[in-house]
């Protein structure tokens, strides 16, 4: 365990954990964006920049990706230099991005505006270039089936070739991680399309009710890695269904008798509920 | 070939080199390095080679090529045995002459020498040369020794000697103190102390662990990396064997750009022979220390000289800086998340000389804090435009004018960047300051990997920013924020000025997203970028505030703001500017003083460049 000071109070971690991490220990908030738990850290938006203090060595570092590696270093998280140059970051991409909700609402909050930088987006770009979807896809899915390609300001995330390409599952982890809501999955005609990546994917459909699930190649694959933890596979059912048959399960149960067994007419109702069902499938 | 065992059989081998004799007698030398061999010196080898031979000589004489001499602008170079003499810009028509007057009458072909510009006097010999005799040629000076594709040569002139002495009579250790004591830095931009470096790499837990010599030079204009790779292969290996050995290293990296083809061929050549001399693999002359290095080329980008960027591309993954950067360091977690030392190739070239010759002697050469010497790629508007090697703490003053030769043209100096693109232009007041790490550093510039830009008059202060800006903007990965978001805003500010919708206000909105970009980009190249912005800011605001207040560009460069016309008194209607015009704008009968019309210029600037009254004026 080492001990550093951040914003005056002193903390005990273990050595290599990082400012960000630190930080929010003591319940003090870094803005990030291109942060997550679950990620390797990554250093590109530049909101969560801090002041450190290596024994009079002063310099700006990003909170996310800096490791605390010994006792006597002092962070300070709200120095005018620090807001400037946050600032200053959420400034630069407000004008590539004016249209995005999570950079507005900051910008506001900071009281940021992009009046007087001469580059200003139309408005049509949405993403801010954060990586969560690049690295959620090649460190948690495994599947490296988006990158960042070109350099630069031409810089922009896409598949190999910005084509169609089968290493997309459409698990659409990039969707639900990303901050702008960039990354837009949709339903069309039973099958899963995230124009983005130009994926368009056939899905498995509920074996109770017929809706699509889940894209098909996902769940061959998740199928495979369940088999090799030796968990059995179950038949696929939609969220709904999963639900609807879980509370019938539930309440069939035995239940303690306290009186007739009439006196409980809910039971009646849920055991009805898959001829609702029925009737969608119909339709 | 036999494979080396020990040092021993290395001195063994130097002499039977020596005893070979090539070097006596007569013997011919050209330069083919990348410069020469583009002013055309393989012709020159292939005429000297021919007619060699068609002379049946008794005694064989010997072509030799050559690295890269430093004074390519003289080029292709050629010195010939007997006499040592040197001849500049040779073409394939001299070779019947050289051979007839120098080989075989050893007399020198007096129209071939140098003249030196102050005195008008020829200059037979090389290091009697201005350009060469300000010089320290510690490391370049063997360039022009040997054929880099021939280890016989590196040998012959002592190489791997160092090697040998470390392997057999310094502990790693020591070799380290050495390092320590000779002062050197890294000389690829950042200054870190080498020896330092080393140290911090052997104490580090992990393995194996790895060297990379970072051969990415990427600064336009600047080519000593290069050079010296081109030139002097071995002399780059020996250094990196060494500091393997020094440091505990298993494998090693030639990070080398692609774009380099003859550094590459003549690296991948060397290596090859240096593996069968049993100078790198299994047991190294016997020592029991195991090494392979290989070559690893680049795809181009600028941003893989930074180290991480530079380990990610080493990986196979993308080239741009790591997202974990530092700490911890290369030295602790590098390659494969293992110790790695990376140097710079001018670094590593100074390592055999200082381990053979002392970490003491290597020491007092140089300043306080910067020793040893430095090379830098002069170029722009100086005189003698090549590769230089001086001694650290040389001023600026010396550099350009002495060695350099003045700006040519009768010219004034404006101004040189130092550093490359991410360095800092400098005005004429700083001239006297030495080259020192931190005297550059202070004057808002840098010593970056030695690249030296000058500028005369006729340069756009703003334009020379916009230029380098545009380079690093290019460059950026664009990874982080503040560089490439940064980066292109402070280009469009500038587009502005130039092309003279500038605003006053718009000097501040530049400074401000400088500060930005230094504090809070992720990697040196965004920290660095707006040097020549802000230094050109702090010597040359007035220039800035012309262009925006009287719209007006003082060097005449910014076409949107200049206008050409002709000086009716000055021009005597030579016609000239007329034959050579591209738009067809300058006309009118013989004899008379032409038109120039202002709709059809496209302020190319060629016109001024052929007058010889000085009579097209630039407004």
């Amino acid at each position: 365990m080492i001990e550093v000071k951040i914003d005056g109070q002193r903390v005990a971690v273990a050595a290599g954990t990082t400012i960000l991490a630190a930080a929010r220990r003591l319940g003090l908030e870094i803005p990030t964006l291109c942060h997550h738990e679950a990620l390797e850290p990554f250093g590109a938006c530049r909101l969560c920049l801090v002041a450190l203090d290596e024994g009079g060595r002063q310099s700006i570092v990003a909170a996310c990706n800096y490791p605390l590696e010994r006792s006597g270093l002092s962070v300070e998280t709200g120095t005018p230099a620090v807001w400037q140059a946050r600032k200053m970051s959420l400034k630069l991409l407000l004008a590539r991005c004016p249209g995005v909700k999570v950079l507005q609402d900051l910008a506001r909050q900071w009281r940021v505006d992009t009046a007087d930088l001469l580059l200003t987006g139309d408005g049509e770009e949405e993403c801010i270039l954060c990586g969560l979807c690049v690295r959620v896809c090649r460190e948690v899915i495994g599947k490296n089936a988006i990158s960042f390609v070109y350099r630069g300001a031409e810089r922009k995330v896409s598949t190999p070739f910005d084509a169609e390409t089968d290493l997309c599952l459409g698990c659409a982890a990039c969707a639900y991680l990303c901050p702008t809501g960039a990354i837009k999955v949709r339903e069309e005609a039973g099958r899963l399309l995230i124009d983005r990546w130009h994926s368009d994917l056939e899905q498995a459909l509920c074996s109770e009710c017929g809706r699509p699930v889940v894209p098909a190649e996902l769940l061959v694959q998740m199928r495979e890695k369940a088999a090799e933890e030796g968990v059995p596979g179950e038949e696929l059912l939609c969220l709904r269904c999963r639900r609807m048959r879980a509370a019938a399960a539930a309440t069939a149960l035995p239940v303690p008798q306290y009186g007739p067994a009439d006196s409980f007419p809910a039971r009646r109702s849920s055991r009805e509920e898959p001829d609702v069902n029925q009737a969608r499938k119909g339709k | 070939m036999k494979t080396l065992k020990s040092a021993e059989e290395l001195e063994v081998r130097r002499e039977q080199i020596a005893g070979a004799g090539h070097r006596e007698g007569a013997s011919v030398a050209v330069c083919c390095g990348t410069g020469c061999s583009a002013s055309g010196a393989r012709e020159v080898v292939a005429a000297f080679e021919e007619q060699l031979l068609q002379r049946e000589l008794e005694v064989p004489v010997l072509t030799r090529i050559t690295g890269c001499h430093g004074f390519c602008e003289q080029g292709p170079l050629v010195v010939v045995e007997p006499g040592n003499i040197f001849y500049c810009r040779v073409e394939p028509e001299d070779v019947p002459e050289i051979i007839e007057r120098t080989v075989l009458g050893a007399e020198a072909v007096e129209r071939l020498l140098y003249v030196d510009p102050v005195s008008g006097e020829p200059v037979q010999q090389e290091a009697e040369v201005p350009f060469y005799r300000g010089q320290k040629r510690l490391t370049l000076g063997w360039n022009g020794q040997i054929s880099p594709h021939r280890i016989e040569d590196y040998v012959g002139v002592g190489g791997y000697r160092a090697l040998a002495g470390a392997l057999g009579s310094l502990s790693p250790e020591q070799v380290i103190a050495n390092i320590k004591e000779s002062g050197l830095r890294g000389r690829g931009g950042g200054g870190f102390p080498a020896g330092r470096k080393w140290e911090l790499c052997r104490r580090a837990t992990g393995e194996p662990k790895y060297l990379i010599c970072n051969a990415d030079e990427g600064d336009p204009g600047c080519f000593q990396d290069r050079s010296l790779l081109e030139g002097n292969p071995h002399l780059v290996i020996e250094g990196a064997i060494i500091a393997a050995y020094a440091v505990g290293a298993a494998k090693g990296f030639i990070y080398v750009r692609n774009e380099y083809p003859l550094a590459v061929e003549h690296a991948g050549i060397a290596l090859v022979q240096a593996r069968e001399w049993g100078l790198l693999g299994e047991d190294i002359l016997g020592s029991g220390f195991d090494f392979e290095l290989q070559l690893t080329r680049g795809g181009g980008a600028f941003v893989c000289g930074e180290e991480t960027a530079l380990i990610s591309s080493i990986e196979g993954l993308s080239g741009e800086p790591n997202p974990r950067p530092r700490p911890p360091y290369p030295v602790e977690k590098g390659l494969w998340g293992k110790p790695t030392l990376i140097n710079n190739v001018k670094t590593l070239a100074a390592v055999p000389l200082i381990t053979e010759r002392g970490g003491a002697w290597y020491g007092q050469i140089g300043t306080a804090a910067s020793k040893g010497t430095m090379i830098f790629s002069l170029t722009g508007k100086v005189n003698n435009t090549g590769l230089v090697e001086v001694p650290m703490g040389m001023t600026l003053q010396q550099l350009i004018y002495e060695i350099g030769g003045g700006i040519p043209g009768g010219k004034e100096f404006k101004a040189v960047q130092t550093g490359g693109p991410a360095g800092g232009c400098l005005p004429a007041s700083k001239l006297d300051l030495p080259l020192d790490y931190e005297k550059l550093t202070e004057a808002g510039s840098i010593m970056g990997s030695g690249g030296m830009i000058v500028m005369d008059e006729r340069t756009c202060m703003v334009d020379v920013a916009r230029y380098f800006l545009s380079f690093t903007v290019d460059e950026s990965c664009g990874k982080c924020t503040p560089c490439r978001e940064g980066g292109r805003q402070m280009m469009a500010y500038l587009d502005e000025i130039t092309a003279g919708r500038g605003k006053p206000e718009y000097l501040e909105r530049l400074r401000e997203l400088a500060a930005a970009m230094q504090a809070g980009s992720l990697c040196a190249l965004g920290r660095l970028a707006p040097n020549p912005v802000l230094t050109t800011l702090r010597y040359f605001e007035d220039e800035y505030r012309v262009h925006i207040e009287e719209r007006r560009c003082p060097a005449g460069v910014c076409k949107e703001l200049i206008t050409y016309s002709i000086d009716e008194e000055a021009c005597t209607a030579c016609r000239r500017c007329n034959r050579h015009c591209p738009t067809g704008a300058i006309s009118g009968p013989k004899k008379e003083v032409p038109r120039l019309d202002p709709e059809l210029c496209i302020r190319c600037g060629i016109c001024r460049d052929v007058c010889r009254f000085d009579a097209i004026v630039v407004q």
